[in-house]
């Protein structure tokens, strides 16, 4: 067993470390605190190939694979998760539904502006009463000739605001549900009957933009349905099981720069007489920290090999998604308690890791969800079906 | 144009660690490419966005060094070539010059010459400052050492070096070398698909002493006046203090204090 990264993926990661130092890192702070879109840190991204990071070369892409990605997820989470928010959002949902069940000529018309950056990409599920029950979508899409007219509206799409290219999910036969009538659709952001709703705030990952998006007789051609005409809900849970492997790399990165935080804290601030790094009680939050951060390292980066070697990974991506973001969770809030109430202040960098930290617990299946599917494959192989 | 940049193959400082007794500890060193040499990179690949070039990159060391000369083609290298062998090992500055130079004069016999010759000013680990300028006199090219600013044509180099007392801005006519230190421009990234494909796709030339007809007097320690006594860390010096308070306190107080020490 050798678990050293290939000297590509070592040379991907100086090469993302150092792209992180240059332009990431001075601007999380003021992307945050203005809930603004970091445009100039997505255009040097882009240029530099990280929109495309996992996707063949064929198509404009990195060709870096799952694991590239992942280091890519975990290098820019370490300092701002807004800004991964988007990528993650357009790489991982939103251009990866296309790549995965998109038909040959949908590929190579989409995939290389998505690659390249020239155009972003969302991923439009969720609607307010379908949220985790995501079979209970309700726009609908209607065939009309050569077009597929769509209604209804979908709640806090990533990049919802701010994307050229929809991966939308629509019903099209009530009947069938989630089983057949549910079609993923290419929608482009300048279609008649599309518009983007309210621009979500947030507490966290107040970098990215967060948007309802309003489907009003929308006119889809049909040559946009994506993968197989009713097979729209598997392409969505296919891609989901997919980012939420990237979820996991990206808590890995807040989990890891809470520690950094916690350390470097714990060194220099002094009580009792003595730098508190010198207390048990701080020795043991350390301690605990740092082992589930190595357990997360291991699973994130074997998923994401599983996903590179064409081996079944859903369980494994379930749980890096939920068993990560509560090792992030639990890590920020442990550094944040080390830095005592200096942990509180704006412009502290604790500060912004905790509030950005919450959401992986909920966005692309809440952990509660994510835990019944992997109960749901460990019972299947007992031969039991567990009820959705 | 046809351009060789000089790189050398550094442990990243913030990755070493250095005893009480002085001796390294590089067991956790990170190597990287002489941030200077980037610079030197960086350089190199401007005047080829400007116009027609081939950059080489150009190194000696241990087959770790490789990795190094596939960044530089990831990063827009065209070519890369790797002096290794057992022959080089215990160069001084001089020594690793003359193999330089000589590995420089077999790229020019081998095509159509060289017209410039690029490298960082000093390298971050040894700090000798000397290759780049041994190379030049070895070669008997004009020099323009610590450029800023450095613009090239057909025919000169010319480029900014800040002296004491201001800077001044000199040409020389090419072929050249020319030093750059660190920081003096903010070298560009490798993009994804060139860092993917720069193991599988791309190749280090590797040339031992035999391939660039060498003076063996003139290798390894045999041909390195260098000799190293003691390493040492430096002493650590105190903290000083400052004066606060507005800049009449302040210097009342400094100039007493400097009575005080009889220093004026």
């Amino acid at each position: 067993m050798d678990f050293t990264f290939s000297k590509e993926h070592q040379l991907l990661r100086k090469t993302i470390r150092e792209f992180v130092r240059r332009e990431v890192a001075p601007i999380a702070a003021e992307i945050d605190e203005q809930e603004r879109v970091p445009w100039e840190t997505i255009r040097k991204a882009a240029k530099l190939g990280f929109l495309g990071v996992p996707f063949p070369q064929e198509y404009g892409g990195g060709g870096a694979g799952e694991i590239g990605y992942c280091i890519m997820a975990e290098e820019i989470s370490r300092v701002c998760s807004s800004t991964m928010t988007i990528l993650g959002a357009h790489i991982g949902i939103g251009t990866m539904a296309i790549y995965l069940d998109g038909t040959p000529e949908q590929k190579a018309r989409y995939l290389p502006p998505l690659c390249r950056g020239e155009k972003l990409a969302a991923f439009a599920l969720t609607e307010p009463q379908a949220g985790s029950d995501a079979a209970r979508i309700r726009t609908r899409a209607v065939r009309d000739g050569n077009y597929f007219v769509l209604n209804g509206s979908k709640i806090w799409i990533t990049n919802g605001s701010i994307a050229d290219i929809f991966s939308v999910f629509a019903v099209t036969d009530p009947a069938l549900g989630a089983r057949g009538g549910v079609t993923a659709f290419i929608v482009e952001k300048s279609f008649p009957g599309f518009r983007v709703g309210t621009v979500d705030e947030k507490m966290g990952i107040r970098g990215s933009a967060t948007a309802e998006l309003i489907f009003e007789d929308c006119r889809v051609p049909a040559e946009n349905v994506l993968g197989t005409f009713g097979a729209g809900f598997i392409t969505a849970l296919k891609t989901l099981d997919v980012g939420r492997v990237t979820i996991g790399a990206a808590a890995l990165g807040g989990a890891e720069a809470a520690l950094d935080a916690a350390v470097a804290y714990a060194v220099e601030r002094e009580q009792f007489g003595q730098p508190i790094a010198q207390k048990q009680a701080i020795q043991f939050m350390i301690a605990d920290m740092a082992a589930e951060i190595e357990a997360l390292r291991s699973l994130v980066y074997r998923t994401a090999w599983m996903v590179d070697t064409h081996r079944p990974f859903s369980r494994e991506a379930a749980m890096v998604k939920y068993f990560g973001s509560e090792v992030a969770s639990r890590c920020v809030d442990r550094a944040l308690e080390i830095h005592g109430s200096n942990g509180l202040l704006r412009g502290v960098a604790i500060e912004r890791g905790y509030r950005d930290a919450r959401i992986s617990e909920i966005f692309e299946g809440t952990n509660e969800i994510n835990r019944i599917v992997v109960a749901t494959d460990i019972f299947r192989r007992v031969g039991v079906r567990i009820n959705p | 144009m046809r351009i060789v940049v000089c790189i050398k193959q550094v442990f990243d400082r913030a990755t070493i660690r250095v005893s009480s007794r002085g001796e390294l500890d590089t067991r956790e060193g990170e190597r990287v490419i002489n941030p200077a040499d980037l610079c030197a990179l960086e350089e190199a690949l401007r005047i080829k966005d400007a116009q027609p070039a081939e950059v080489i990159a150009l190194s000696l060391g241990g087959a770790e060094v490789e990795d190094a000369l596939r960044e530089a083609l990831a990063i827009g290298a065209d070519r890369a070539v790797l002096l290794s062998d057992a022959l080089f090992a215990g160069s001084d500055a001089q020594a690793v010059a003359y193999v330089l130079a000589r590995a420089i004069q077999t790229i020019a016999a081998g095509g159509q010459g060289v017209d410039l010759i690029l490298a960082g000013s000093a390298s971050a680990d040894s700090g000798d400052g000397q290759v780049g300028v041994a190379i030049a006199e070895m070669l008997g090219l004009p020099q323009i050492t610590d450029a800023r600013f450095l613009d090239v044509t057909d025919k000169q180099a010319t480029a900014t070096q800040s002296l004491e007392d201001g800077d001044r801005r000199i040409s020389v006519p090419l072929p050249a070398v020319v030093t750059v230190p660190r920081r003096s421009n903010v070298p560009r990234l490798a993009a994804v698909a060139s860092i993917m494909n720069v193991y599988s796709q791309r190749t280090v030339e590797k040339w031992r002493a035999a391939d660039i007809e060498l003076d063996l007097a003139r290798l390894g320690t045999a041909g390195s006046p260098t000799v190293v006594r003691r390493s040492f860390p430096p002493e650590p010096q105190s903290k000083g203090d400052i004066l606060t308070g507005t800049p009449r306190q302040a210097a009342t107080a400094l100039v007493a204090r400097l009575r005080k020490r009889g220093l004026i």
